[in-house]
């Protein structure tokens, strides 16, 4: 079985990866009481049915965030986070993959404001299908982060964006 | 647990509303009746077609964000002089910024972060479900009093005037 290494795209903002690392940390560990293990995660991880949570930040840095859960993974979250059960078939999988990215996106804010960096979230998005492959939006200024957890593994994609020109849907529009 | 109250439930995930309707009724802080709403204006029609006790707002939603319905609800309480419903953010903002906006600019009763517990609400709710249920009362002498013509116009929310 190989391996993937992590790649943290070397023009991407420090601040901002380490922000996200501190963000994860610390929701996973909310509701799932313990924390997960920033790893490199076996390649056929990758493959496979899964589901999407996307989310864009503008202010100071404009930035998306994909945060990618495998059909093993998102139904054990989705129980620990709701406290029901949710198939990963289902619309209500669509939904919760949403609100996962979301709430994880207000730690990444405030972990940024403590870094004096000023974001907004998007509304979120959601992407559901197999061998789920994410294209860098902008050139190779892009950084991914793989863990594994007792709920399974999971994996985000950081992509900067051009000033301006941050996708997703502004909230209250 | 004797008090009954009406909650509305605003946000755009039907998941979160679920979520936030189960950990309320865990609380055993009232018997809870619910109303849900997709969106801020999905919200305000509720809020007007209901007697809502006591409302729960997501901040980020399309069509109209969570804090622009805190602060139309005030608004609309100023010029109807009816008295203020308990409205509860529950957001995954977090902020120092977005709480004082919410609480001290907007008029948020309560902030909840997402992802919450059951025994975080019992403890920020606790005052808010007091200040609902007295609303509730208020109301209820209020309609005790009112004439029959005017409940006969058949609007059922106390916010009805205003869209009248």
């Amino acid at each position: 079985m190989s391996t993937s290494p992590n790649s943290c795209g070397q023009s991407f903002p420090p601040a901002i990866i380490d922000a996200v690392k501190a963000s994860v940390e610390k929701t996973y560990a909310a509701f799932c009481g313990d924390k997960p293990l920033l790893t490199a995660l076996a390649e056929d991880s990758h493959h496979g049915p899964c589901i999407a949570g996307i989310i864009s930040f503008f202010g100071d840095v404009p930035w998306s965030l994909t945060w990618v859960l495998t059909h093993k993974t998102a139904p054990a979250l989705a129980q620990k986070f709701a406290g029901f059960e949710i198939p990963f078939e289902s619309s209500d999988m669509g939904d919760m993959a949403g609100e996962l990215v979301n709430v994880l996106a207000g730690e990444i804010i405030a972990q940024l404001d403590q870094r004096r960096i000023k974001s907004q979230m998007s509304l979120p998005t959601v992407a559901r299908g197999s061998n789920l492959e994410l294209m860098p939006e902008r050139g190779p200024n892009v950084a991914e982060l793989d863990y594994t957890s007792k709920q399974g593994g999971f994996w985000l994609r950081l992509a900067a964006a051009k000033m301006g020109n941050v996708p997703g849907r502004v909230p209250g529009k | 647990m004797s008090v009954n109250l009406k909650a509305l439930v605003i946000d755009d995930s039907g998941v979160m509303r679920k979520m936030v309707m189960k950990s309320l009724t865990e609380t055993k802080l009232a018997e809870f009746a619910y109303v849900e709403a997709e969106d801020g204006k999905d919200g305000l029609e509720k809020l007007n077609a209901n007697e809502i006790d006591i409302a729960f707002v997501d901040w980020n939603m399309p069509n109209m964000t969570g804090i622009d319905f805190v602060t139309e609800v005030r608004k609309l309480e100023k010029i109807s002089g009816d008295g203020p419903i308990p409205l509860v953010m529950v957001t995954s903002e977090k902020t120092m910024g977005k709480v004082q906006i919410a609480l001290d600019e907007a008029g948020a009763d309560a902030f909840i972060s997402k992802p919450f517990t059951v025994q975080e609400m019992q403890v920020k709710l606790k005052k808010v479900i007091d200040k609902a249920q007295l609303v509730q009362i208020r109301r209820n002498r209020l309609k005790q009093k009112s004439d029959a013509p005017a409940q006969a116009q058949g609007s059922g929310g106390w916010f009805s005037k205003m869209f009248s």
